[in-house]
């Protein structure tokens, strides 16, 4: 599978939607579902899932689906 | 004159003095004293309209935006009673609080028990403001919400607040932070608990400005609403401030010259986590409250002004409420030694819903926290150590009891539950499950998937272990406290 679509299906799986309705689009704060409390496990779950450590410096600006398969593509091609 | 909303009266003072004030921002849209003064009546009206009436309970659910905070009010308008529920409750707590409180109507989700509607699907610009019925013969003593709490074992408990309760305690934390109607506050906290509510109403009784936002997830967002709004407050949970040092380094220490006051509140915050926060924001009150849903809030104190002494609970909100230490029989305490903190004041609930005031929750006036701790002769209060087995996840609270139930109805032969230090070093404390040796066929992973499907997401365990033992008393009860920590 690729990146974009197994981050949408971990941020779906993780904030509890029909992955028909998590978009790259779908931001944190502006879905009612996703708190700072699923951030937290979002986070952990995409990078424990591909393997990577996001930069501390990095976290602040993921905040949609498109931003987090970004960041893993931008942190495994380092 | 004076309605039996002392709230709603002093909303409509502001709307005719400074109409064209900013009440409530909710993304681009404006809403004014006199454009909320305007919508509250409408809603009443539409409410009338449904054939809600006085004393009629309707269940409402926060979501953050002008539609709740219209309906909020309406429903107070007309002295009905606001029976407020988390949007994100599953379909099993919704059923036992409509099942508890024979709501009217169901405002904001879908019940299919109970006739519902969206905020959306009611037209207010066709309800006539000037037709809203004002609550005849309700009084400020009247019931105006009741909100659900969680209880350590058993059901959760309808907390009963009056109108005069929730106005009181808006009074109370005003005067303790001393904000004032110039200042602008940014609501990232849900506003179906007893904190977030009492931001929303702590502003407008004030005539100042809020500016409604999602949550703390998305923190460009809160950034970017922080500067737009030229922020001067905002409340939050010690669990946000440990999600924003960690997403965002220290880079909301250039809010800090703006930035008047901070209240902090729902769980204990680690003392170097309140140096930090008073370093970053030197001249800003920081204001953290100790208090329950049934008595909101007992007790602040202030970083700067406690800087000596930060584990206190601080002392009483103001001269209104009195805390005193009593001992199992009802026996005040000495200074120093531990015992119940119980509360008496204007904003203690009236009573629990079904069960009015018994003495299993009050001792005379004053109401049994269930909280240990002591005060000193400065008369400065602490907490010491856990009595209840709740779990405190960043605020929200989980009951052990319910959750082993969950596992246990998933085919789970036995299993305890019991806080743990969230991993994330975020949330304080999280559930853990111990689970039986040998008492489920599933895996660890496919318990967790399923407790995801019947639990709210804060309540579904982040640990899990095998235990050979659980840990009971002679009569059966679990020993939930051996295994927190």
């Amino acid at each position: 599978m690729e990146i974009d679509e197994e981050v949408r299906m971990i941020v779906a799986g993780e904030l509890g939607l029909d992955p028909a309705l998590v978009t790259p689009e779908t931001a944190a704060g502006e879905c009612r579902e996703w708190d700072s409390v699923r951030m937290v496990a979002i986070l952990s779950a995409v990078q424990s899932r591909f393997g990577v450590q996001f930069p501390e410096e990095d976290l602040f600006d993921l905040v949609s689906v498109g931003a987090l398969a970004d960041e893993v593509r931008k942190v495994k091609s380092a | 004159m004076s309605s039996h909303s002392p709230i709603l009266d002093a909303i409509f003072r502001h709307a005719a003095e400074t109409p064209s004030k900013p009440a409530v921002v909710d993304g681009n849209v404006v809403v004014t004293y006199s454009g909320l003064a305007d919508g509250i009546r409408r809603a009443a009206s539409a409410l009338s309209g449904l054939g809600v009436r006085r004393g009629d309970r309707v269940a409402i659910s926060a979501q953050k935006g002008t539609g709740y905070v219209f309906f909020y009010f309406a429903s107070q308008f007309i002295g009905a009673v606001n029976v407020v529920v988390d949007a994100q409750s599953s379909e099993g707590r919704l059923r036992f609080v409509e099942a508890k409180t024979r709501p009217v109507l169901c405002l904001g989700y879908s019940s299919p028990d109970v006739r519902s509607l969206g905020f959306d699907e009611i037209d207010l610009s066709a309800a006539s403001a000037a037709a809203a019925p004002a609550g005849e013969g309700a009084s400020p003593d009247d019931v105006a919400e009741i909100l659900f709490t969680t209880g350590t074992t058993g059901e959760p408990k309808g907390v009963c607040l009056s109108h005069a309760n929730i106005f009181a305690s808006a009074s109370n934390i005003n005067s303790f932070i001393g904000n004032t109607a110039d200042d602008v506050e940014v609501l990232a906290l849900p506003i179906c608990h007893s904190f977030g509510l009492g931001r929303l109403r702590c502003c407008l009784v004030k005539g100042a400005t809020i500016v409604l936002l999602g949550s703390f997830a998305n923190l460009p967002l809160f950034f970017r609403a922080l500067e737009r709004h030229q922020a001067t407050g905002f409340g939050m949970v010690p669990a946000a401030w440990a999600y924003i040092r960690k997403v965002s380094g220290d880079r909301i220490a250039r809010f800090a010259p703006q930035i008047r006051y901070i209240e902090i509140g729902s769980a204990a915050m680690p003392r170097e986590r309140k140096e930090e926060l008073a370093k970053m924001f030197p001249n800003t009150r920081i204001c953290h409250h100790y208090g329950l849903t049934e008595a909101s809030r007992a007790a602040f104190m202030e970083y700067h002004a406690d800087a000596t002494d930060l584990n206190t609970i601080g002392r009483e909100v103001c001269a209104e409420v009195s805390i005193r230490v009593f001992d199992e029989g009802g026996r005040p305490q000495p200074d120093g030694t531990p015992g119940e903190i119980c509360v008496r004041g204007n904003m203690v609930m009236k009573g629990y819903l079904d069960r009015g005031r018994t003495d299993v929750d009050f001792f005379g006036e004053y109401f049994r926290t269930g909280d240990i701790g002591w005060r000193s002769p400065d008369g400065r209060l602490y907490l010491a150590g856990r009595k209840k087995e709740l779990i405190n996840v960043g605020g929200r609270k989980a009951s052990p009891s319910e959750i082993e139930d969950a596992a246990i109805s998933l085919g789970v032969e036995d299993c305890i539950c019991a806080a743990a230090p969230d991993p994330e070093g975020i949330l304080g404390e999280v559930p853990k499950l111990y689970i039986l040796r040998n008492g489920t066929s599933l895996s660890f992973d496919e318990l967790k998937s399923r407790l995801s499907s019947i639990l709210e997401p804060y309540k579904v365990p982040v640990m899990y272990e095998w235990i050979d033992v659980i840990p009971k008393t002679a009569s059966g009860k679990k020993q939930r406290l051996q295994l927190s920590s």
